[in-house]
């Protein structure tokens, strides 16, 4: 020990600053354990509004509950409203009545989502006449206000519009041309090989447009829904039998998508609330429990394994792991738009395990380094380890980002919060076994860099290589044509069978 | 104590491909037996999956109770599920998941699946249960008009796939132009991609043989699935990258000897981190409710999956095809003028190394 005190002033932290480190860590630490999991009474710490973080994350509808509305769906009111009062075609008005309720599903979807219940979710009840729709949202601190929101019907307006070089779509004046209530369907449609946005006009909506058109030949027309421009089409002639198409290079999905959100203003049917509650969670009222019951003995598990294994370096990515689960709590409940829903508890449960992923790749690198040598400097091959591993765990690790900004870039709501979730993990986890891990590594290095059985480093030598000695032909042409490849096959299978 | 010790080292690994794919194989074969089964037992194609009503839709049933709402919540739930259980039973209808609710008296909200796909006799054997349920929930319970049932519409969205599948697809390939561009090599690239569909339809067919209900935490179970077992494959194909870098130039290269070695060096890792990654989850699927079973379980089957695809069928797949493409490059190169030299050359090698 004492011949290797020079050598670790030069290479390594000194005993002071180890002790002082690891000290600040484990008081930190404790800190973070006690501010994110116990809950305290008001007052006890003398602080009036003391949370523990936990608790501050934001739960979601299956595991806290929340509010359910029920909403009428008025289709007398429909039918007056679009067909005149008109019964007589029962299929066309069955259809653009379904269309119409699917449409409202569609826009308060995009309601509630703008306004962060991601989670919300939309059934409709019932058929044919009796439809209902069923919003749940998490518990939200106005739900009078929600709910008064979504039954609002969405209003479609047109004017004369103007865009100008960045594509703003502005109105030219105030005069309403054309209203939500005169547009009878909104649908894709083909023409000339594109996909197409095909209005179909009522009886009164037929002469607005016709009207406005004549007078607009030339001019954009600006579609505004609730207010918000929606599109402004270039008007190439008067339109008079009340059926107009909208060209552009659409996709179908981006024809579609207009479609519905053209429909959502026209053919907003009107809702009027049934019933409303407060709703317990889906998961049963134990599911926070479960999870935090696996996440501890999972965490207690993977101590134990860790330990059990790498000793000394198990310890240092055991306390490296309480770093991460302190971290990623304090960062999820940080985070306005993290909501916690079962598919995002099971992954933080998942991540504890992938974070120290690392460290086990970093450690048996080490363990290779020293195998059949434990002559060898231990602090050399712990550094070696560590930069010998990096690109495995950069890679690996960039490659689930890659999948994690997708997701929350592409994919809708609850799973959006999951893909947060997951790329929040990873970034904690790369700097706690990257970092942190090492750190403390070198702490315990600087009161002893030579033991072997401290640091579990007596390894065996392992013999990687193959004996191809039976395998001739493998090793007389590697890269032998495809008959002989085919011999050695059935070689193979043969050996298997034996 | 005797220490337990997986290992490899000095094995064949992908020189048995046959097996491994078979393997994988043998469990979609079983899962389209299940299937079959299934789907036979029920007489009903599409009941051979386990779809759930958040993608189906299903009933609702809910019960406005003449009890308060108060600390008695619990007992009085319990009183009236235990009838709904057993009236439901009898129609053999499958409880997706109950709920409680209501501001001043409590409601009990169940839903559970399509009973029939036929609007009216769906619609019939709901008002047996309805007409049931009235006559075995008595008077302090609830009142007749206050036991609703109904129709709902699937809660997962098509956009909810639609969007789920995309971001899958655009993932995979950006990750595939990663793996690509970072390993120099598209053999690479391409066996991590097959592996990871690998692993996802191998979840679906353990789902299908174990026929657990698919509803939309399913395809969050796909997702991280998909987001996890990529890790596995990335970190034995880096260090292929690697035994390949030390081979001194001029000497010849044996593939499968590369990947062999690499699968063995990696080996220990790969067990100890599916371990680790496992042990909580494995907790959860322990002691969960049903509805987190549903998703714990799919999740296990792909780390399960994943760990096994890493070991076996990325670097198989990756050995055939980049002996294949040698295969071809040399006879390209047995073409050329310099045909004679080089195999004088190697033979001289391989009577030295033999």
């Amino acid at each position: 020990m004492k011949n290797n005190n020079s050598r670790l002033k030069s290479k390594g932290l000194s005993k002071t600053w180890s002790i002082v480190i690891l000290s600040v860590f484990v008081i930190l630490m404790i800190l973070g354990i006690v501010f994110a999991f116990v809950p305290l009474d008001e007052g006890q710490l003398g602080i009036k509004d003391y949370k523990n973080f936990a608790s501050n994350i934001k739960l979601g509808l299956d595991v806290k509950g929340g509010v359910y509305a029920v909403f009428a769906v008025d289709k007398q009111d429909f039918i007056d409203n679009k067909y005149e009062g008109d019964k007589s075609k029962t299929t066309e008005v069955d259809y653009a009545f379904d269309t119409a309720v699917k449409g409202t599903v569609s826009r308060l979807t995009r309601l509630l989502s703008d306004r962060g219940y991601t989670e919300a979710q939309i059934t409709v009840n019932g058929s044919g006449e009796n439809q209902k729709i069923r919003v749940e949202v998490p518990d939200v601190a106005d739900p009078e206000e929600l709910f008064n929101l979504i039954a609002k019907p969405a209003t479609l307006t047109m004017y004369e519009a103007t865009m100008d070089n960045q594509g703003n779509i502005s109105k030219a004046n105030d005069d309403l041309l054309v209203s939500g209530a005169d547009i009878q369907s909104a649908s894709v449609g083909m023409d000339e090989g594109k996909y197409v946005i095909q209005l179909k006009f009522n009886r009164n909506g037929t002469k607005k447009f016709a009207d406005a058109t004549a007078n607009l030949t030339g001019k954009k027309l600006g579609i505004f829904l609730d207010g918000r421009p929606l599109m402004a089409p270039d008007v190439n002639q008067s339109i008079t039998d009340g059926q107009a198409i909208i060209t552009g290079n659409y996709t179908y999905e981006q024809a579609y998508q207009y479609a519905t959100q053209i429909q959502s203003g026209a053919l907003g049917v009107k809702l009027s609330m049934d019933s409303s509650s407060v709703i317990s969670a889906t998961l049963g009222k134990n599911a926070i429990n479960t999870g935090l019951i696996a996440g501890g003995v999972g965490l207690l598990l993977i101590f134990v394994i860790l330990i059990a294994r790498y000793r000394l370096l198990g310890v240092a990515a055991s306390l490296a792991l309480v770093f991460f689960a302190v971290t990623y709590v304090f960062i999820l409940s940080i985070f306005p738009w993290v909501q916690l829903t079962l598919p995002g508890i099971a992954g933080i449960l998942l991540s504890i395990g992938m974070a120290v992923d690392a460290n086990v790749i970093i450690f048996e690198r080490i363990r290779e380094l020293m195998s059949g040598n434990s002559q060898r400097d231990i602090r050399a091959s712990i550094n070696q380890g560590f930069k010998n591993s990096l690109s495995a765990i950069i890679d690996g690790n960039v490659t689930t980002l890659i999948g994690a900004v997708v997701l929350a870039i592409v994919a809708i709501s609850s799973i959006k919060g999951f893909a947060i979730t997951l790329l929040i993990g990873i970034l904690v986890s790369l700097v706690s076994s990257l970092i942190v891990c090492r750190v403390l590594i070198k702490c315990m290095l600087a009161f002893n860099d030579n033991s072997t059985k401290l640091y579990a480093l007596e390894v065996k030598d392992v013999d990687y290589s193959i004996d191809y000695k039976n395998d001739k032909k493998q090793l007389a042409e590697p890269v032998a044509d495809k008959k002989s490849k085919e011999e050695a096959g059935q070689n193979n299978t043969a050996e298997v069978e034996a | 104590m005797k220490k337990i010790n997986f290992t490899l080292a000095g094995k064949k690994v992908v020189e048995k491909w046959k097996i491994w794919i078979s393997i994988s194989l043998s469990i979609v074969a079983i899962a389209l037996i299940a299937f079959s089964i299934f789907a036979g037992v029920n007489k009903d194609a599409g009941r051979g999956v386990n779809v759930g009503i958040d993608f189906t839709g299903g009933n609702i049933v809910t019960i406005q109770t003449k009890y308060q709402r108060g600390a008695e919540d619990d007992a009085h739930e319990k009183e009236v599920m235990a009838v709904v259980k057993e009236v439901l039973g009898e129609k053999n209808a499958q409880i997706s998941y109950t709920q409680t609710g209501g501001s001043t008296n409590l409601n009990v909200i169940v839903r559970f699946n399509l009973l029939s796909k036929d609007n009216d006799t769906n619609e019939k054997l709901n008002n047996e249960i309805v007409a049931s349920l009235q006559s075995k929930l008595s008077e302090q319970i609830a009142n007749d008009q206050d036991i609703t049932l109904e129709y709902t519409g699937p809660s997962a969205s098509s956009e909810l796939i639609l969007t789920a599948f995309l971001s899958v697809l655009i993932s995979t390939l950006l990750i595939l132009v990663y793996i690509v561009i970072r390993f120099r090599n598209l053999f690479t690239g391409l066996s991590a991609i097959i592996a990871l569909l690998h692993d996802v339809i191998i979840v679906f067919a353990l789902t299908v043989i174990f026929h657990i209900q698919i509803n939309s935490s399913f395809i969050a179970a796909i997702i991280t699935i998909i987001a996890y077992s990529i890790n596995n494959t990335i970190v034995l194909f880096d260090r292929v990258r690697e035994n390949y870098k030390a081979i001194p130039t001029g000497e010849t290269i044996n593939n499968n000897m590369v990947v062999n070695k690499s699968i063995a060096q990696t080996l220990s890792r790969s067990i100890l981190t599916t371990i680790t990654t496992m042990a909580a989850i494995v907790i959860l699927t322990i002691i969960g409710v049903s509805s987190i079973r549903e998703f714990a379980l799919p999740v296990l089957f792909g780390l399960l999956a994943g760990t096994f695809s890493s070991i076996f069928i990325a670097p198989s797949l990756y050995c055939l095809m980049k002996n294949a493409s040698d295969n071809s490059v040399k006879r390209n190169i047995n073409k050329v003028k310099k045909e004679k030299k080089q195999k004088a050359k190697k033979e001289i090698k391989d009577t030295a190394v033999v």
